[in-house]
């Protein structure tokens, strides 16, 4: 079995079959090719190998030329234990994490039901909310962002009641649930699934909430965990709206914060220390979630 | 061979019958033996049925055949309700002649076909049965039961907008309204953040006046112009070779994907850091290779700024695009390939012929993707120059940022973001169309 696989795969190659690698123009091409790709991964990666070493770079080496730099590098990794001293990275990670899951809790919740309700029960007037939802997708947020942080200034129903929203995590909560693009994901995951279940579960007596709840979110899992993991990632990376948003350093999110070094006048050694570390949260939920990751990119670029 | 038995549904049975009355028997067979054999076997059988039939088959006696009684005549009852039906002579015959009867008018049209058909079947019309089924007691329907009915039809007629109101209202507010409320605002021009005027059209007019908005807008233009020259060909030749390869692809993939998972603010710094003019590592490493110190301004020379930070846009994107190439090459039948290198094609013939057709649509949404990403860029800029050394690398994002909020001049930010808005709105009309016509 496993020999079948193997020659299976040896034939795997399409654009450089073995046969046609016998012939000396074809190798030189095919090499030539690879030495670029592999020079593109190297040079993709430089930067952060770069990161690294700076972040261990005494302070008096920082600015010297390279040649001396490499001549006697010694790691050293207090600077990360200085980054973290002082910037507060608790209160940022926490901030974000709280932020994040509540969004993306929200989110979840809020545009799966949507999703649901369009593909499979279908209220009157569907189709020209669906309309409605669909040209929210192609309006970039810089264009709305005035007239939504006037709103979060005065939250609430106008001569009524207002709140100031600004400088809370509901700024930052309430604005990211409207993502449009989870509704349409979630719809074309609905219209596949089958109406067995529900119809099994309308017979059954259950209503319409509880077959939403019972039914349908246990079902849809995988759907589920890749729009967890896609819209965190979002949340957790936004910039834009949190610099308009947040001004006092107790909320600020970890992207803030990070921008808010460098604007400081640290040390670049410090600061890429900063910076590496505020990388590994990322990193580490690409590496529990990769699948989910890849999927969900591919997913919201084939439905645009 | 054996021999076939007389019954072919008994089978070896009456084979084995056969032979044990043999064995039993011997050469002295008489006629008394064998019949007293059969006796006794046939009674002695379980199964008698199957053996009985060549004893006590018989033709039947004469006395026994059936006779089929002949049906009588009747005669029409005289004082049916049916009294006007033609002559004696036509009711002797009623198969070969039927006479056209004629039925009272109370009857309906129903009731006269199924008398007619009696008549032509029977000959005789059989009375219509006065019989009336009893009417079932129905429910009586109470006010309330029809308040009940009546809001159920509504609950039906409504299923599934609860689950579709949280959307809507969060959409409401932090969509729809904020959309509506940009094209408000573009028509006020603001003192302060608290009190405005309405102007008309005179902050579009301002617009149009302003050079450094079209600056800005240039730049738009032209930073996404560079982010699709190189973010759209330079990941598809690398998906093409990452995609042949036997091992390491994942390695790869990952590998061009790491900059794409890491968020803007951390790359934009590490960034403004590898494009420091005097210990940046690009200016570093080009020192080694050309004779004294090179001291290129990334970031700080107006011709280069929008350049540099198109490269780490395109840095950041290039993952992304090879997974969404690789996701499409996925999707092209192998046996095309082994056609084409049978046919004798070339590398080139294969990507001209097989691929490109293929991954049409998958480029032309990363195309689009990447000019409408290039367009939005903001924190890039906003980290790496803050639109750069005399406004060179203001793009419109952070224009439309910093009229707003650094020097409050609100209604004509918003005025910006509506125009904005209508080329990114038109952009994507344009894609959707060329989407729709390729089917």
């Amino acid at each position: 079995m496993a020999k079948r696989v193997k020659m299976y795969k040896e034939e795997t190659r399409y654009l450089f079959p073995s046969y046609e690698l016998k012939d000396k123009k074809t190798r030189v091409i095919y090499g030539l090719w690879g030495a670029f790709t592999v020079t593109g991964a190297v040079l993709v990666t430089i930067p952060f190998i770069w990161m690294l070493v700076t972040a261990m770079l005494p302070a008096e080496m920082i600015f010297k030329p390279l040649k001396e730099v490499m001549a006697n590098f010694k790691p050293d990794a207090s600077h990360f234990v200085r980054a973290w001293e002082i910037t507060p990275f608790q209160t940022y990670l926490f901030n974000t994490f709280l932020i994040a899951l509540a969004a993306v809790a929200g989110q979840i919740l809020i545009c799966s039901a949507a999703a649901y309700s369009l593909s499979k029960l279908r209220p009157p007037f569907y189709q020209a909310v669906m309309l409605l939802f669909l040209s929210t997708i192609l309006i970039p947020f810089e264009t709305i962002a005035v007239p939504l942080y006037l709103f979060m200034r005065d939250f609430g129903i106008e001569g009524i009641f207002t709140i100031n929203l600004v400088n809370t995590y509901w700024a930052l909560i309430l604005p990211a649930l409207a993502a449009a693009i989870n509704i349409f994901i979630f719809k074309s995951f609905f219209d596949k699934m089958p109406n067995d279940f529900i119809e099994a579960a309308r017979v059954d007596g259950y209503s319409e909430i509880s077959i939403f709840f019972r039914i349908i979110l246990p079902i849809s899992k995988a759907i589920i965990s890749v729009m967890a993991v896609l819209n965190f990632t979002t949340i957790w990376n936004s910039f834009f709206w949190p610099l308009i948003v947040i001004n006092e350093p107790e909320i600020y999110t970890l992207m803030l914060g990070i921008y808010k070094i460098i604007e400081e006048g640290q040390p670049w050694n410090v600061v890429m220390a900063a910076v590496s570390i505020s990388m590994i949260p990322t990193l580490v939920l690409f590496a529990v979630f990769q699948r989910q990751v890849m999927r969900g990119v591919l997913f919201t670029t084939l439905q645009e | 061979m054996k021999k076939r038995s007389w019954n072919s549904r008994s089978g070896l049975k009456g084979n084995v019958m056969a032979d044990n009355l043999f064995n039993r028997v011997g050469n002295d067979l008489s006629e008394n033996a064998i019949t007293g054999m059969l006796d006794e076997a046939i009674k002695g059988h379980k199964k008698e049925d199957e053996a009985l039939p060549i004893i006590k088959m018989k033709l039947p006696s004469a006395e026994s055949t059936v006779k089929i009684p002949v049906k009588a005549e009747k005669k029409k009852p005289a004082d049916s309700i049916f009294k006007a039906i033609g002559g004696a002579e036509e009711i002797k015959a009623p198969a070969v002649q039927m006479p056209a009867i004629k039925l009272p008018d109370t009857l309906t049209a129903s009731q006269q076909m199924r008398k007619r058909y009696r008549y032509r079947r029977y000959g005789m019309p059989i009375r219509m049965s006065t019989f009336k089924r009893p009417v079932t007691p129905m429910p009586e329907i109470t006010v309330k039961d029809r308040k009940k009915i009546k809001f159920h039809k509504f609950m039906k007629s409504i299923l599934g907008f609860e689950l579709l109101l949280p959307a809507v209202l969060v959409f409401l507010f932090f969509s729809w309204f904020p959309i509506i409320k940009t094209f408000a605002i573009s028509l006020r021009s603001f003192d302060t953040i608290n009190s405005s005027v309405f102007v008309g059209f005179d902050n579009f007019a301002r617009i149009i006046g302003d050079a450094k908005f079209w600056e800005a807008f240039m730049h738009s233009i032209t930073l996404s112009g560079i982010v699709v020259l190189l973010g759209t060909w330079l990941p598809f030749v690398l998906a093409l070779y990452v995609y042949e390869m036997r091992k390491g692809a994942g390695l790869m993939k990952i590998l061009f994907f790491i900059p794409f998972l890491t968020p803007a603010v951390p790359a934009a710094i590490l960034w403004k850091w590898m494009y420091n003019q005097g210990f940046g590592l690009i200016n570093s490493v080009l020192s080694f290779f050309t004779p004294g110190q090179v001291n290129i301004g990334w970031l700080t020379d107006p011709n280069l700024a929008l350049f540099s930070i198109a490269i780490v846009f395109v840095w950041k994107n290039t993952g992304w695009a090879l997974l969404i190439y690789m996701a499409g090459l996925q999707n092209i039948p192998r046996n095309l390939f082994e056609d084409a290198s049978l046919s004798g094609a070339s590398v080139g013939t294969k990507i001209k012929e097989i691929i490109l057709p293929a991954l049409k649509p998958v480029i032309m949404a990363v195309v689009f993707i990447q000019i409408i990403s290039g367009m939005q860029v903001f924190t890039e800029v906003y980290i790496m120059t803050n639109g750069g050394p005399q406004g060179s690398s203001e793009v419109i994002a952070t224009y439309i940022y910093k009229k707003a909020f650094l020097y409050m001049d609100i209604g004509y930010a918003s005025g910006v973001a509506v125009f904005f808005l209508l080329l990114l709105v038109s952009f994507s009309l344009v894609k959707l169309k060329i989407a729709g016509k390729r089917g």
